[in-house]
C-alpha cells in the first residue's frame, strides 16, 4: 500500500521495495555506513584519529573502548549532531548509503531522519506516551489516522504496545526507567531510519530491562543497521556482529565479534578485552 | 592547623543577614500601615458626615486612574513582552554562542537590566519624544502645535517597555535554559527544524517560566512612577485618554498627592485608597508568579 506522501517520511531502507532496488543500482546500498580518514577535534583536542572503517548493512556494530575513546563522538559525525557543539573542527568523510554526510548539499533535518540515534540518557518529552512517539511523524507532516497507525505499529514493534496499550495518553515520564528507553527507541523509530545510533542503549538498568532492550536491537538488525557504543563487554560480545574498538581516538582493530573477542590481533585489545590495563 | 574561617560563623551569618531582610521587610509593612492608618482614620471621619459627592467624586478619579495605569501597563506588555521572548529565543537558541558580538549583546542586555529607572525617563524623552514624536510632528508638517512631539500616553508606555525589555528578555532566557539539553538534543535528532525546537520543545516546557518572569516584570513596571514623570503622566487632566495625550495615573498619583503639601488634606482620602489599590493588586502580580513557581516546581519534580 502506498503511504501519503506526506507519511513517507525518508527514504525508507526498511525492506526491499521497487524504488529501493532501483538506488541501489545507482548508488551503494543506502544502509552502508563507511567512514574515511576521520578525525575530529573538540577546539585543541583531538577525540578521533583518521578513523576508517566499513559498517555493514542490518547487522549490529559495536564500538567499544575506554571512556573518553571518542565513541560517541564518532556516533555524532554520522547524523551531524556534533554541528550543535560549537568550537569542533572535523576532516575526512563519513557515507552513509553513498552519499557524503558533510555535503552541503544535504539537508541535515532529513539525513537525521535517515540516521536516527537514541542518547544514553533515556529522557522522554515531558508528553504522553503517544505524543512522544509521534513526535518525529508530526514534524514531517504526519496526521490523523495514519498517524495512530504508525504510532501503534511502532509501539508494538518495540514490545511496548501491551505494556502502554490502556496509557498512551498517559505522560511517558511515569513509565519506568527500562520502558523510558525502550519509548525513547520507539520514538527514533517512528520515522523510519536506516541506521540507528545507540550511545549506550542499556547502560544503569537493571539486568531484565537490558535483557529486553537487547532483544529489541537483536531484532530490529533485520531491517536497520545499528551502530551502538557499550561500556560492558559481555553485551558487545552478546549483541553485536561486529565489534569495532577504539582507544584514545584511534582505531585499534575492528572484526567479527567472535575475533574481537577470542583471538585479537593487536595486544592492545587483548588487554581490553581481557581486564588487563597497563 | 589553620582551616581557616569557620564554618559555624558563616553559617549564622547568613542566617541573620536572611532574617534581618525578612524583619526589614516586615517593617516595611508596619511603616505602610503606620503612615495610611491615621489617614484612613481621619480620612473616615471626614466622609462621616455623608459627603457622598466627594465619595463619588473619589470612585471616579479612581477608575481614571486605574484606567490609565491599566491602559499603559497593557501598551508596556504589547510592546515588551513579544520583543523579550524573541531576544531571549534568539540569545538562547540562535546566537551563535561564544561569538562576540553574543557576547557583546547579552552583556547589553545585563547592564541595561541595572539602569536606574530615572535614566529611562530620559532616555524615553530624550528618544520618544524628541526624536521620534518631534520627527512625526516634522514629518504631518504642522508645527504649530505638537501632537506626538510631547509627553503622551504612547511615550511612556514605551518608555517602560524599554525599561522592562531587559529584564524580561534575562528571566526568559534563564528559562529556555532550563530545559533540559537532553530534550533539545532528542528532538534535533529526530530531525526537527531549530523552528520546531522552539514551538514543540522549548516553548512548551518553559512557558510556566516565561510566564512567571513576565507576571514579576509587568507587576513591577505597572507600579513604576519614574519613567512615567517625563514622559506622559500628569496629576490631573480634562482630556480623554488617547496615544498622544498626557494621562492620570495611580502609581503617579500617589507620588503627586503624597509629595503635596500639606495644605491640601481634602486629597488624602484618594492617597490612601491609590495607596491600597496599588499594594493589593502588586499582592495579586506575586500571588500569580508564586502559583507559577508552584507549577514549576511540580515540573521540576515530574521531569526526575
Amino acid at each position: 500500500m502506498l503511504l501519503p506522501r506526506s507519511c513517507d517520511l525518508g527514504s525508507s531502507g526498511r525492506s526491499k521495495t521497487a524504488s529501493d532496488a532501483v538506488t541501489s543500482e545507482s548508488s551503494p546500498n543506502p544502509a552502508r555506513i563507511e567512514i574515511q580518514d576521520l578525525s575530529f577535534w573538540y577546539g585543541s583536542t583531538q577525540v578521533l584519529r583518521s578513523v576508517s572503517m566499513v559498517v555493514p548493512e542490518r547487522q549490529i556494530t559495536a564500538l567499544i573502548g575506554p571512556s573518553g575513546c571518542g565513541k560517541s563522538t564518532l556516533l555524532g559525525c554520522l547524523n551531524r549532531m556534533n554541528d550543535l557543539i560549537p568550537g569542533v573542527r572535523q576532516s575526512g568523510v563519513c557515507r552513509v548509503g553513498g552519499v557524503d554526510v558533510q555535503d552541503p548539499g544535504v539537508d541535515v533535518t532529513e539525513l537525521r531522519r535517515r540516521v536516527g540515534m537514541v542518547f544514553q540518557k533515556a529522557i522522554p518529552f515531558p508528553q504522553s506516551v503517544f505524543d512522544n512517539v509521534a513526535f518525529g511523524l508530526r514534524i514531517g507532516g504526519c496526521s490523523g489516522s495514519e498517524l495512530e497507525d504508525r504510532v501503534a505499529s511502532v509501539l508494538q514493534r518495540t514490545g511496548l504496545w501491551d505494556e502502554v496499550r490502556d496509557g498512551l495518553n498517559g505522560n511517558a515520564l511515569g513509565l519506568s526507567e527500562g520502558q523510558r528507553q525502550r519509548l525513547c527507541i520507539a520514538r527514533a523509530l517512528a520515522v523510519d531510519p536506516v541506521v540507528l545510533l545507540l550511545d549506550e542503549p542499556a547502560c544503569a538498568l537493571d539486568p531484565i530491562s537490558v535483557g529486553r532492550i537487547e532483544e529489541l536491537i537483536r531484532d530490529l538488525r533485520r531491517d536497520h543497521t545499528i551502530l551502538l557504543t557499550t561500556h560492558p563487554l559481555q553485551q558487545a560480545a552478546r549483541l553485536s556482529d561486529q565489534t569495532a574498538f577504539l582507544q584514545a581516538g584511534e582505531l585499534v582493530e575492528m572484526d567479527s565479534t567472535e575475533r574481537v573477542f577470542s583471538q585479537p590481533r593487536d595486544p592492545r585489545t587483548e588487554d581490553y578485552v581481557t581486564g588487563r590495563f597497563r | 592547623m589553620n582551616r581557616g574561617f569557620p564554618d559555624w560563623i558563616f553559617r549564622r551569618l547568613t542566617g541573620v543577614v536572611a532574617w534581618a531582610l525578612f524583619a526589614s521587610v516586615l517593617s516595611l509593612v508596619l511603616g505602610l500601615l503606620l503612615v495610611v492608618v491615621p489617614v484612613f482614620l481621619s480620612g473616615w471621619d471626614g466622609q462621616e458626615g455623608g459627603s457622598s459627592p466627594a465619595l463619588d467624586h473619589r470612585g471616579s478619579r479612581l477608575s481614571l486612574l486605574l484606567l490609565g495605569t491599566a491602559t499603559r501597563t497593557l501598551l508596556m506588555s504589547l510592546a515588551a513582552i513579544p520583543a523579550g521572548i524573541l531576544t531571549a529565543v534568539y540569545l538562547a537558541e540562535y546566537a551563535p554562542s561564544g561569538a562576540r558580538a553574543t557576547r557583546i549583546l547579552r552583556w547589553l542586555v545585563h547592564g541595561l537590566a541595572g539602569v536606574p529607572s530615572v535614566i529611562f525617563g530620559l532616555l524615553g524623552l530624550g528618544f520618544w519624544i524628541s526624536v521620534v514624536g518631534v520627527g512625526l510632528d516634522r514629518m504631518a508638517g504642522d508645527s504649530a502645535a505638537p501632537v506626538w512631539g510631547r509627553p503622551g500616553l504612547l511615550w511612556a508606555s514605551l518608555t517602560l517597555a524599554m525599561m522592562t525589555l531587559p529584564v524580561l528578555v534575562v528571566s526568559t532566557e534563564q528559562a529556555l535554559r532550563s530545559v533540559p539539553q537532553e530534550l533539545r538534543l532528542a528532538a534535533m535528532a529526530l530531525g526537527a527544524t531549530r523552528l520546531q525546537v522552539v514551538m514543540r520543545i522549548l516553548l512548551p516546557n518553559a512557558w510556566v517560566g516565561i510566564a512567571s518572569g513576565v507576571v514579576l516584570t509587568v507587576g513591577r513596571a505597572f507600579g513604576e512612577v519614574v519613567p512615567l514623570l517625563f514622559t506622559g503622566a500628569v496629576a490631573e487632566t480634562q482630556r480623554s485618554l488617547a496615544l498622544d495625550e498626557p494621562f492620570v495615573d495611580l502609581a503617579h498619583q500617589v507620588f503627586v498627592l503624597g509629595t503635596r503639601s500639606p495644605e491640601h488634606p481634602s486629597s488624602r482620602p484618594l492617597l490612601l485608597t491609590c495607596v491600597w489599590v496599588l499594594v493589593f493588586l502588586s499582592l495579586l502580580f506575586h500571588a500569580a508568579a508564586a502559583v507559577l513557581r508552584s507549577r514549576i516546581l511540580r515540573a521540576e519534580q515530574d521531569r526526575l
